[in-house]
């Protein structure tokens, strides 16, 4: 009989320490203690789980969001207490209604509550925590630092970071497995006056906070399914980034200063050392043309 | 042969923004040292006479000043002299220089149009000389979070509308919202009730294919409710000239060669047209989606179909990718 009482606590515990041991659902990948990675489609999500309640960042739209509240339920019981929003663009944010039914309150940088209420989507739920430069979301053990550094992807785009597990994610901005070229070369939410301070600023928290590791927010472009995509790499991706930014300005520069700049406002690729670009993720020379396009518009009007 | 001449059109009006864009991107070709200093040919093989700058009255007191391609507008009063953009540091001392050809009456105020340094910036000269510096409270925070070079921060900031009223005559700046950076005023000058537009329509034609296809200063997001705004205003002070903030190429209809267009003004027609290329280029985009067409395919099927190829003066279907490709982006994310 007592063996029958040892058998019913151990089943008892194993359910009271939540779902983690079980296998993840195929569309989440664990990059930390408590720290996953949800997909769909071509987008991705981190999420963050306590025994008391779950943070979870973008909803991803309204087809992943109820997928996205599938995966976590298949990995705890716990309920998600917040929503938290990396920008304001449709595509991330929209779809975090399905969350308000656990009573999950949902945070953004003041810039994209602006946004929200002159742009409004009925899909994107208003957040109802906002903040200027920074906000920390806690939920037990589990804490998401958020940072803004001014206008970079977008005028709100906010930097996630885990410290005690030295994770960084810089939604659509950074991604893993290396620093690339814009997925779209005419860059229209690439904000150029501050996109480089932006990097700087992140930089220096990523190094305050000791971080050694960039989460994915996308599958790597143009990679079939997923494949090659990484849904971690190392914090020096960043710097590289950062880099590429500070090349595509310094050589736009140059390149215009030579007079190699046509009357039709495009840059010409023969007094461009290409050199420098060619080891970028995604790199296409003819793209040049139409990121450089937008640094000099950003040379004459000043933004 | 309306197709041929709209593409002819097209054609000049690319050129003379381009050249506009060049002379305010540092590319000012030799130093100019009056107003009949030639002006930068504007394509291979084409020359036009045309003076560096020059001076126009367009109503009682009101003048447009033109500095290559770019333009502005003064009103004079008996009680002091109000300017709408200084442009730039090399502009900005020729206005005044001409504005003292007609004037002796002090500069009282400076309003901006938007906060873009390539019609903002020159303010100093009219600073120095005592006159107050208005703009739309965004524009106030861009330049104070950008700091652009030569570019005077306001003294009076106003969030929907201002008015300056001097001797009888007025500058009222209208703000609808983003559209052509997130400050852009629109403004009514009175005697003559001229709508003056800056970078967002430009008579004569407002079904003309963009210069830049992507236009990252452009907020496509709410270009609709701006320009329903602005042709309310059209309609309801029954405005029929706009001046605009840049001027305009043609062809001439004897010989055909590339000429400028004559004069600095144009029908209000423009605010509409503009309002409907926009329009259908959303729509566009949005009909292929609703179709079921993948997001990255929308550009080449849009071109393939031809879709409003014939409707759009210099129709170029490079362009029109990039235009939908801006289009699709602002399906899915909202900007």
């Amino acid at each position: 009989m007592q063996r029958y009482w040892v058998a019913f606590a151990v089943v008892l515990m194993a359910t009271a320490c939540s779902k983690q041991s079980t296998k993840l659902p195929e569309a989440v990948e664990q990059v930390g203690e408590g720290a996953f990675l949800f997909t769909h489609n071509n987008e991705r999500s981190l999420f963050l789980v306590d025994a008391e309640g779950v943070i979870v960042t973008d909803p991803l739209g309204t087809d992943a969001a109820p997928a996205y509240k599938q995966a976590i339920a298949a990995i705890t019981d716990a309920p998600v207490k917040y929503v938290v929003y990396s920008h304001y663009h449709w595509d991330r944010v929209a779809g975090a209604e399905i969350f308000l039914e656990d009573g999950a309150q949902v945070v953004a940088q003041d810039r994209c509550a602006e946004r929200f209420l002159v742009n409004p989507n009925p899909d994107v739920v208003m957040p109802d925590i906002t903040f200027d430069e920074d906000y920390i979301v806690k939920v037990g053990d589990q804490q998401l630092s958020l940072n803004y550094f001014g206008p970079s992807h977008g005028d709100c785009l906010t930097v996630f970071t885990v410290e005690d597990q030295g994770l960084i994610q810089i939604v659509d901005l950074v991604n893993p497995p290396a620093a690339a070229f814009p997925k779209n070369p005419t860059i229209p939410y690439i904000r150029p006056h501050n996109i480089r301070e932006f990097f700087q600023s992140t930089i220096a928290l990523a190094d305050e906070r000791n971080i050694d590791t960039v989460v994915a927010s996308r599958l790597t472009p143009g990679a079939a399914d997923g494949e090659g995509s990484s849904a971690t790499g190392p914090v020096s991706i960043v710097n590289e980034q950062a880099v590429f930014w500070n090349v595509i300005f310094e050589e736009a520069s140059s390149v215009r200063a030579a007079g190699g700049v046509g009357i039709d406002g495009l840059v010409r690729l023969k007094y461009v050392d290409l050199d420098q670009f060619n080891g970028y993720a995604g790199y296409r020379k003819e793209d040049l043309p139409s990121i450089m396009r937008r640094v000099f518009s950003y040379y004459d009007m000043g933004r | 042969m309306l197709q041929k001449w709209r593409r002819r059109f097209y054609v000049i009006a690319v050129a003379l923004t381009m050249a506009a864009t060049a002379l305010a991107s540092g590319h000012k070709g030799p130093a100019y040292e009056g107003p009949d200093a030639p002006v930068p040919m504007l394509m291979p093989g084409t020359k036009i006479p045309l003076k560096l700058w020059e001076t126009e009255q367009v109503a009682d007191g009101v003048y447009a000043f033109r500095y290559s391609f770019y333009r502005t507008v003064f009103v004079v009063t008996d009680e002091g002299v109000i300017v709408t953009d200084p442009m730039t540091e090399t502009a900005a001392p020729i206005l005044l220089d001409e504005i003292r050809k007609i004037t002796d009456q002090p500069i009282k105020f400076l309003s901006y149009s938007h906060s873009h340094k390539d019609h903002a910036a020159g303010g100093e000269v009219f600073k120095a000389l005592g006159a107050t510096i208005v703009a739309q409270s965004q524009c106030a925070a861009n330049i104070e979070e950008t700091k652009p070079e030569h570019v005077v921060p306001p003294d009076i900031t106003f969030d929907e509308y201002y008015q300056i009223e001097l001797g009888g005559k007025s500058v009222e700046s209208f703000f609808f919202g983003p559209s052509h950076d997130n400050c852009l005023v629109v403004q009514v000058i009175n005697p003559g009730n001229l709508l003056f537009l800056v970078d967002i329509a430009n008579p004569p034609d407002g079904w003309t294919m963009f210069y830049n296809p992507s236009p990252s200063e452009d907020r496509i997001w709410n270009m609709e409710n701006f320009f329903t705004r602005l042709q309310n205003l059209v309609e309801e002070r029954d405005i029929e000239t706009v001046i605009g903030g840049h001027m305009s190429g043609s062809f001439d209809p004897e010989t055909g060669r590339p000429m400028l267009m004559k004069g600095t003004t144009g029908s209000a027609r423009v605010v509409a047209e503009k309002k409907a290329l926009w329009m259908a280029l959303i729509e566009v985009a949005e009909a292929e989606l609703a179709a079921g067409t993948p997001p990255e395919d929308v550009p080449d099927v849009v071109v393939e179909k031809q879709l409003l190829a014939d409707q759009i003066n210099g129709y170029d279907p490079e362009k029109m990718r990039i235009l939908m490709r801006r289009m699709v982006n602002l399906s899915l994310t909202g900007e």
